[in-house]
């Protein structure tokens, strides 16, 4: 190859022609200047040689190269039930009677509640309280002696219905110029685990006699308390209460509150979430 | 870029980057590597790359993956050009006479004329697309595999050259 030397400008040429860069009238010139000079030409096919043909090769594992998008909807369905499953806990928490869960105390609240009266009952406003209390409309002169004794019989009168089966009629105590509800009386017996409910009862040491128990029992009366909302009357309660929010501007407020503080005891935490009308509350224990 | 159409990119371009690192690392399991890293990294970025700019971005992935093992690689043993001659994907690239010289001569010149060179050959990508994997403009593209093709030349008009 050494007689047929060539100039780099011409291989250059050579290369621009092999690469398509040269336009139709350069191209066909340089052809015509190649067939006539054989050391171009000699260059020109080895030129040509250096362009490589793709060989044909299969990357084998092509398959375990691709994705599918199985696992994410599978992700995405299973993340959706679960947080669905959290919010109808949730919700449930909020709405469930308290009646249902409460064992054999709550049965007997439930009982009493059906013929309990509906007059100078309320609740107390703070989210920390839920004990429906009768306001005392007069006052009260009886001492702490009798305030004990009343309180006995309210006791018997619980413990009797609960053996019996049969239906209770439970009065008001008054403890301290204050009118302590029957429920609360009458339950205090059955809880065993002390809460923020331990009001007056607890502290005054109340304890039953059989004696009182049947002297009493003829002469109670049960208060009524104000009849409860089914699920459906409830939820949909608060669904005109959230609506009627929304189209007043506000916004439902959110309360967590500690209620219990004493030493002893595991702190008790309620949340209240405050619609237009109703206030729901749920406690928990940490 | 969507699940299908990242699947879709495997079909039609895992034998061209694996042809690609092959020619390249001459050893079948690094350039299986290469491929795989090449993916892998696709995939990580599937929702932003687009499938037009795909085939790109797989090649200028395998080949910044191959200049990063060609830093750390150790000195190539005989053993390793022995299994690559004995894989069946690199056989098929085996040639006789003539194109088994050009084949010896591309493991002879610069490694980045070798790599615009097989690019352009194989893969037929433009200057430009070549410049966008190499990190070169479109000049210094062109000039290597001008050089190349020259070397390439100079090898085939003397074989001794090889030797």
């Amino acid at each position: 190859m050494e007689h047929f030397k060539i100039t780099e400008e011409q291989e250059w040429q050579l290369f621009e022609l092999l690469e398509g860069n040269l336009t139709p009238q350069d191209a066909q010139q340089l052809q015509q200047e190649i067939e006539r000079n054989p050391a171009l030409k000699a260059h020109y096919i080895e030129f040509q040689a250096t362009y490589l043909q793709p060989s044909p090769v299969e990357y084998p594992n092509a398959n375990s190269l691709k994705k599918s998008n199985k696992n994410k909807q599978v992700y995405f369905y299973f993340s959706l039930s679960a947080a669905a499953a959290i919010a109808l806990l949730w919700v449930s928490n909020f709405l469930m009677p308290a009646t249902k869960s409460q064992g054999p105390a709550s049965e007997q609240t439930a009982n009493i509640a059906k013929n309990s009266p509906q007059e100078n009952l309320e609740f107390t406003p703070t989210i920390g309280y839920s004990i429906p209390v009768v306001k005392s409309t007069s006052r009260d002169k009886h001492s702490n002696q009798s305030a004990s004794s009343s309180t006995s019989q309210a006791f018997n009168a619980a413990h009797s219905a609960d053996q019996n089966n049969t239906q209770q009629r439970i009065e008001s105590t008054t403890i301290n110029n204050t009118q302590i509800h029957s429920l609360i009386v009458a339950t205090e017996q059955n809880r065993s685990t002390p809460n923020v409910n331990d009001t007056a009862v607890r502290r005054n040491k109340i304890r039953t006699t059989p004696e009182s128990q049947l002297a009493n029992n003829a002469a109670i009366t049960t208060p009524k308390l104000p009849s409860q909302k089914n699920k459906r009357a409830l939820i949909q309660s608060f669904y005109r209460d959230a609506r009627a929010m929304v189209e007043n501007g506000h916004v439902p407020h959110i309360k967590v509150k500690a209620v219990n503080k004493d030493k002893d005891w595991m702190p008790e935490f309620q949340v209240g979430l405050t619609l237009e009308n109703n206030v729901i509350l749920t406690s928990f224990n940490p | 870029m969507t699940v299908s159409e990242y699947n879709k990119c495997v079909d039609l371009h895992s034998s061209a980057i694996f042809r690609f690192a092959l020619k390249q690392m001459r050893n079948p399991d690094d350039a299986k590597e290469i491929v795989q890293i090449s993916f892998e990294k696709l995939w990580m970025k599937h929702t932003s790359v687009d499938i037009n700019t795909a085939k790109s971005y797989l090649f200028t992935t395998a080949y910044h993956s191959m200049v990063d093992f060609w830093r750390t690689e150790k000195p190539t043993s005989d053993i390793q050009h022995l299994d690559y001659k004995q894989h069946p994907a690199a056989q098929a690239t085996e040639f006789t006479g003539a194109m088994e010289i050009i084949e010896k001569a591309l493991n002879a010149i610069a490694p980045i004329q070798k790599t615009v060179i097989l690019l352009r050959d194989y893969e037929g990508h433009s200057y430009q697309e070549i410049g966008e994997i190499t990190g070169l403009n479109e000049a210094q593209v062109k000039i290597n595999i001008f050089r190349g093709r020259k070397a390439l030349k100079d090898i085939i008009g003397n074989p001794n050259h090889l030797i």
